[in-house]
């Protein structure tokens, strides 16, 4: 059941970084959010498929049935909530004049979502994510980097920040204004 | 309205998970109960979307608006699906509650002691999630629950919280409940 475990951890993870990526799409306007959202939404299904055959393969009496009915339950909710989340992402195929006003729905939503931009001088450039503990110290989650053209989606703890880099953070507003500043170089993080 | 919503939605997946990982029924009740108020909210921004749609001659909005809502809705009804597991009182297998310990956001509780720096401060004075990364979803007080506290919710001597944030932030979270860990 190793196996199971790992899958559920996974099909967890992503169906919680989906949600955050479709409202980040939408505040954000970004098309390649939303096209991170799509492959996401992929993955999940796919996960959620594995689930239920590995899940049925470990059923030996009607008892453990029962009990991995749950799992599949669970997995089955994941994915109807990865569904649910790629749908708000897909708001943004609707024509850009439908929707001026969409970017600043969430303004007052407990947990916003921003962007800090990382200046070459901050205490913050060079360091990894692990180093950094961002989440335990600040209250913020950094859900995505902007690097140039290129995107980091659900940076790992080895990924370093980099001078000019956009962090797409979720979390609290103290948090925000405290990474901000030390993005900017106003602060140190330390 | 649909902050409101998306608000209620984030809390019941939360506290969907923490039904299941405390294989606890009041909570996944809770769940239930809070689908009723979504859907409240839902019929309410359906009818006033489609009102001001018809006033302004611009169907965009309330579009978006119902798009939205009707994703929200469906987020929320995947929380009671997970909280539904619980409540068929069969004990979620084992892995459940493994794997949304491992995962990189998890949930847990402790109690608060009366030592503990956390007692008597409400929620916003302690300004725990920004300081540790820990948001507490829910409280139980002797046979009471309050669940999605705000600011203004006083911690007291006793409460068990519950509490979702990064692994890295549990083991702090837990002392400074305990009382043995005096700095946020």
């Amino acid at each position: 059941m190793e196996n199971v475990k790992d899958l559920l951890v996974e099909i967890k993870e992503k169906s919680e970084l989906i949600v955050d990526l479709a409202y980040s799409a939408i505040i954000l306007d970004s098309e390649d959010l939303a096209k991170e959202v799509e492959k996401l939404e992929k993955e999940i299904n796919e996960l959620t498929y594995k689930i239920r055959i590995v899940s049925m393969l470990a059923a030996n009496t009607p008892d453990e049935a029962e009990q991995l009915a749950g799992i599949l339950q669970m997995a089955d909710s994941s994915n109807n909530l990865a569904n649910a989340a790629a749908d708000i992402a897909y708001l943004l195929d609707l024509d850009i004049t439908a929707r001026p006003f969409l970017p600043s729905l969430f303004m007052k939503a407990d947990e916003k979502i921003h962007v800090v931009r990382v200046y070459p001088n901050s205490s913050i450039v060079n360091r990894t994510l692990g180093e950094l503990n961002i989440e335990a110290e600040s209250g913020v989650r950094v859900i995505a980097i902007k690097r140039g053209r290129n995107w980091i989606y659900d940076p790992e703890d080895h990924v370093r920040i980099k001078a000019d880099d956009l962090l797409i953070i979720r979390g609290t507003e103290d948090g925000y204004e405290f990474l901000d500043r030390v993005a900017r170089g106003e602060e140190s993080w330390d | 309205m649909i902050i409101e919503m998306k608000n209620i939605s984030e809390l019941m997946v939360d506290l969907a998970y923490s039904a299941l990982i405390f294989n606890n029924k009041e909570i996944a009740e809770e769940v239930k109960y809070l689908e009723e108020k979504i859907d409240e909210r839902y019929y309410q921004l359906e009818e006033q979307a489609i009102r001001e749609a018809i006033e302004e001659k611009n169907p965009y909005p309330a579009l978006i608006l119902i798009r939205l809502a009707t994703s929200i809705e469906a987020i929320s009804d995947s929380a009671v699906q997970i909280a539904d597991v619980v409540l068929r009182g069969i004990e979620p297998h084992p892995v459940i509650r493994e794997s949304i310990k491992e995962s990189d956001v998890t949930i847990t509780r402790a109690k608060v002691r009366e030592n503990s720096i956390l007692a008597n401060k409400t929620l916003g004075e302690l300004n725990l999630a920004s300081e540790t990364g820990m948001w507490v979803i829910a409280i139980k007080r002797g046979k009471k629950w309050i669940f999605g506290p705000t600011e203004n919710t006083k911690i007291l001597p006793g409460d068990i919280l519950l509490a979702k944030g990064p692994i890295e932030g549990v083991r702090h979270f837990i002392k400074l409940c305990k009382g043995e860990d005096k700095k946020l």
